[in-house]
């Protein structure tokens, strides 16, 4: 294995392995079960409320352009 | 004699008719702005709420009206009702829109004024800004979409009146439409969310 390889695995395992760690955060209350899922559905909330609204908007304005082109050739 | 030829030319504008009026895609940005308002009160919410020890409300703490304000929460979607009447008359005739229009801002402002009464009522009750976090939140939540309330009633109100002049652009309309339905939508989560 080269010295890259290696040091990218050892950054993922850094990354995946001390989650629980996180939990020792001031704000997390003591990863309280409640709390913890509080946290994993607002986290969620908010990381995908702005995906999905440009996202809709998008499609929005993909449909009706496409049916705009449709009639103007037809 | 010669004989002179006019050709005719029609001259048609080139660029393509918008998708989206530029006062309504406006609008959906500003209101997804508002999303992100909300959302992140809601999540400070449900985890103060869920971290909170014991019951909810906090003992000593008054119980919400539900049951009132569920009587108001179908006036303000009846408004969201009527207000798509409006629009419906509106494509078939502007001077149709007036009455549903007048209706759907009626039914706004009585949703506004039953709220003040509650308000009223709640203050009396012992729940303040600083009595509870489940006053605080009550109040920062529920206050601030009152206040989308009125700044939309505002903005029908502003239609309405372009609408009797004879002056409504339907952009301009679907604009207000646009922030309105926002209004509208977004009660019934806040109202599941905090008066349970």
């Amino acid at each position: 294995m080269s010295r890259f390889a290696l040091a990218i695995t050892c950054l993922l395992l850094c990354a995946v392995l001390p989650p629980d760690a996180a939990s020792a955060c001031s704000v997390c209350f003591g990863g309280a079960e409640e709390s913890r899922k509080a946290f994993l559905f607002t986290t969620v909330l908010l990381s995908m409320l702005p995906i999905g609204m440009i996202g809709a908007l998008a499609w929005w304005v993909w449909r009706h352009a496409r049916a705009a082109d449709a009639s103007h050739d037809g | 004699m010669a004989r002179s030829t006019a050709t005719l030319r029609v001259i048609t504008d080139p660029r393509p008719r918008p998708v989206l009026p530029s006062a309504v895609l406006g609008m959906l940005i500003f209101v997804s702005t508002e999303v992100m308002l909300f959302a992140g009160l809601i999540s400070a919410f449900l985890i103060l709420r869920a971290t909170a020890a014991g019951a909810w409300p906090p003992p000593g703490q008054p119980r919400l009206p539900f049951g009132e304000t569920a009587f108001n929460t179908l006036a303000l979607c009846a408004s969201g009702f009527m207000l798509w009447r409006a629009r419906r008359a509106f494509a078939e005739s502007p001077a149709r829109a007036q009455r549903p229009l007048a209706i759907a801002m009626a039914l706004g402002a009585f949703f506004v004024l039953f709220q003040g009464y509650e308000w009223v009522m709640m203050i009396g009750q012992g729940l303040t800004l600083q009595s509870s976090n489940h006053g605080s939140f009550f109040y920062l939540i529920v206050g601030l979409h009152a206040a989308h309330v009125v700044a939309g009633l505002s903005v029908l109100s502003w239609a309405w009146w372009r609408l009797r002049s004879g002056f409504l652009a339907s952009s301009v309309f679907g604009a207000a439409q646009v922030f309105w339905f926002f209004v509208v939508g977004l009660w019934p989560i806040l109202y599941f969310l905090v008066y349970t």
